[in-house]
């Protein structure tokens, strides 16, 4: 049971990685990258780290994609150029 | 370089780099299977030697609490650099939060949305709270717990608006907040150093194990990085907020 959580976890932290690399467009990819850190999180749950896994929840999932976010709208907002 | 010869490079080299990945993984000790000496030396040393049973809180702040403290400044220096490339420029000026794409009919904050943030926002804190607290007890600790009280404000601006969250979290306030957090944890690291004694030493009475005030320097510690972190995450997700709600260039109208 506790081996096919593990596999799991790791096969949904892969699959939502390479997620995040094949979105080209920022915006969407802010999104994949909020997926892939609260997966992450996930996987350090499942391996026993509540620790990492707590602050990998606001940082991965909430803090750096609102920043890239927050980036994207600042930089094409209109009359930036 | 063309593109086929320039691809020929990378399968080379990506021949090579595989290679040597597969070489390396077929030696690593298998999945879970821990050799090292140290951490059951701090599992069977945390309680006796420092009165607590989080060996991570007992490493990061005290065993190693040298490195923590250069991790602190680490992201001192980091919200410091954001706030200083991210400040208002010359050319630049600050208006009145506006909705800049007119015409466009905004619903208001629904009560289901408004509801929720007022149910997590002392739920967010409260639990930050008890993080950072009980950070030598239990898995959390001060930058764990730092940034989940950022996030209870986030609540505020998800289900209010900008104004509400600076009215919570007025700059200068943090400033403080985020300076008093730092310097405690420096000064209580060199304190040991004015009396004689090694640097970081746990100086404090290690009390009971298990119990609030225990542990020495570490629920200090704690409550002083979870402050710094706190504030340190408010405020930059305050100047990225401020770039994009109230700081436009002289030259926009």
């Amino acid at each position: 049971m506790r081996m096919a959580l593990e596999v799991l976890a790791f096969v949904l932290v892969a699959a939502a990685a390479t997620g995040v690399v094949a979105t080209r467009d920022p915006l969407p990819q802010s999104m994949a990258a909020s997926l892939f850190g609260l997966l992450l999180s996930v996987l350090f749950m499942v391996l026993q780290a509540p620790d990492v896994a707590l602050s990998e929840i606001v940082v991965g999932a909430v803090a750096y994609p609102l920043m890239v976010l927050l980036t994207v709208t600042k930089t094409t907002a209109k009359g930036a150029q | 370089m063309n593109d086929s010869a320039r691809r020929t490079l990378f399968f080379f080299f990506a021949a090579i780099l595989a290679g040597a990945l597969v070489a390396a993984l077929r030696h690593l000790p298998s999945f879970g299977d821990y050799q090292g000496p140290y951490g059951d030396v701090i599992l069977s040393g945390c309680i006796p030697q420092r009165h607590t049973p989080q060996g991570v809180a007992a490493v990061t702040f005290d065993y190693r609490g040298f490195d923590t403290l250069g991790e602190e400044f680490i992201l001192f220096t980091a919200v410091a650099g954001v706030l200083l490339l991210l400040r208002q420029q010359q050319c630049e000026r600050q208006e009145k939060p506006r909705d800049c794409e007119l015409g466009r009919a905004i619903p208001a904050t629904s009560s289901a949305v408004l509801a929720a943030g007022l149910l997590m926002f002392p739920a967010a804190l409260l639990l930050g709270c008890s993080l950072v607290l009980h950070g030598h007890l239990t898995p959390g600790g001060g930058f764990q717990g730092g940034v989940l009280l950022a996030t209870a404000f986030y609540f505020v601006y998800l289900s209010s608006d900008y104004r509400d969250l600076t009215r919570f979290t007025p700059d200068h306030l943090l400033d403080y907040l985020e300076v008093t957090g730092a310097t405690t944890f420096a000064l209580g690291a060199t304190l040991p150093l004015v009396l004689n004694r090694p640097f970081m030493l746990n100086l404090l009475p290690l009390g009971k194990t298990g119990s609030l005030f225990s542990a020495g320097f570490l629920p200090l510690f704690n409550c002083s990085v979870g402050v710094e972190v706190g504030a340190g995450f408010l405020l930059l997700i305050a100047a990225f907020l401020k770039q994009v709600i109230v700081i436009r260039r002289e030259s926009d109208q």
